[in-house]
């Protein structure tokens, strides 16, 4: 008897995900000219998700900082699936941080934290 | 793998320090193909920055932007400067500039700035346009209005998805905190209203196919557009 089970690769975004829980992680340069602390950094992100999508937006995001690496200069972002060119777009609106010009791109996008291969320190939580 | 390009950037020609750090972040991103804006006076011998950009293995190429006030003004200025440039963009800032100049075919961009009365994309333009019409990162993350700013995109967006005009996204980079990733640029039209693919194509393949189609016609003058020599015969060469 067939099952007619949908795989979990639909169920959790369509035909192009391959990773079940539904998020996707993004890695991202932040350019400053002194090293931005974290805080300042996940400061800079929310408040752009928020001014371009706004609180309820951002809720659907799903948005949270994993960790950045020691020099400071990269996060590693996850967020929902659905919400990964949301999530870009966010980030490259961003033009300060810490109160200092800076600029913030996505140099990797993977659907899996090991993927992205750097190391970054886990943040405590 | 896919080639990004950015035809909008315009660090200061002398600054050769603030051009290595832009060639620094860009090495960084997935941009083969950056258009320099070069003013005609300083387009021989080529500029310190050209040559930084050019040793770091990005395919640079020469953008000249024009800002006429008058249809006279823009068609004298094509006469003049067409040759020497791989892109002409054309600033719309009156109705018979914009008229013309998306209509031209001399003319590879228009773009609409934030001021100036009559200067945004109308549906009778976007459906003449010939050109592709340039959204530049700078708009949205410089200066006052954030809201309007994004309104007015948005608007203007809608209108070329609709008559299928031309979308590309550029950064208007002057220094490297202005850079931008052209996949994130995609994310921001996407995000505006442009569909993905479109989104996609206008930091990558229009632009590239702009500069190609360019090359081209600047290597054979003679040649009427769209055409191109395959052979010549054995006592020609």
């Amino acid at each position: 008897m067939s099952r007619n089970w949908k795989k979990a690769s639909e169920l959790s975004g369509g035909p192009h995900t391959k990773n079940r829980n539904g998020h996707r992680y993004l890695l991202v340069r932040f350019l400053t000219e002194d090293p931005a602390p974290a805080q300042a950094i996940e400061d800079a992100v929310v408040r752009s998700i928020e001014h371009m999508f706004g609180k309820f937006g951002a809720a659907e995001m799903k948005v949270r900082m994993i960790g950045v690496d020691p020099v400071g200069d990269k996060a590693a972002l996850r967020c929902a699936l659905r919400s990964v060119e949301k999530l870009r777009a966010a980030v490259a609106m961003i033009s300060r941080v810490n109160a200092q010009p800076a600029a913030a791109m996505v140099i990797r996008s993977s659907g899996t934290i090991r993927a992205l291969r750097v190391r970054i320190q886990r943040r405590q939580r | 793998m896919k080639h990004y390009a950015d035809l909008h950037m315009c660090p200061p020609l002398d600054d050769a320090a603030n051009a290595r750090s832009m060639v620094d972040v860009l090495n960084g991103l997935e941009t083969t193909v950056v258009g320099l804006v070069v003013p005609p006076d300083r387009l021989t011998p080529p500029s310190p920055v050209m040559n930084s950009f050019r040793d770091s293995g990005l395919d640079v190429v020469k953008r000249l932007n024009l800002k006429p006030r008058s249809r006279e003004e823009l068609l004298r200025s094509l006469r003049k400067f067409r040759a020497m440039y791989e892109i002409v963009a054309v600033s719309c800032c009156t109705q018979s500039v914009s008229r013309v100049a998306v209509r031209d075919r001399r003319v590879d961009i228009v773009h609409f700035p934030k001021q100036g009365h009559g200067s945004s994309l109308q549906r009778n333009l976007a459906n003449t346009c010939r050109a592709a019409v340039e959204f530049n990162m700078s708009e949205l993350t410089e200066g006052s209005g954030y809201e309007a700013g994004l309104g007015r995109l948005r608007r203007e967006i809608e209108i070329a998805a609709e008559a299928s005009t031309q979308v590309i996204g550029s950064t208007n980079a002057s220094n490297p905190f202005e850079l931008r990733a052209p996949r994130d640029v995609a994310a921001v039209l996407h995000m505006l209203g442009l569909p993905l693919e479109a989104a996609m194509s206008g930091v990558s393949e229009i632009p590239l196919a702009i500069v190609e189609r360019n090359r081209l016609r600047m290597n054979e003058p003679q040649l009427e557009e769209g055409v191109r020599i395959v052979r010549r015969p054995a006592h020609e060469e």
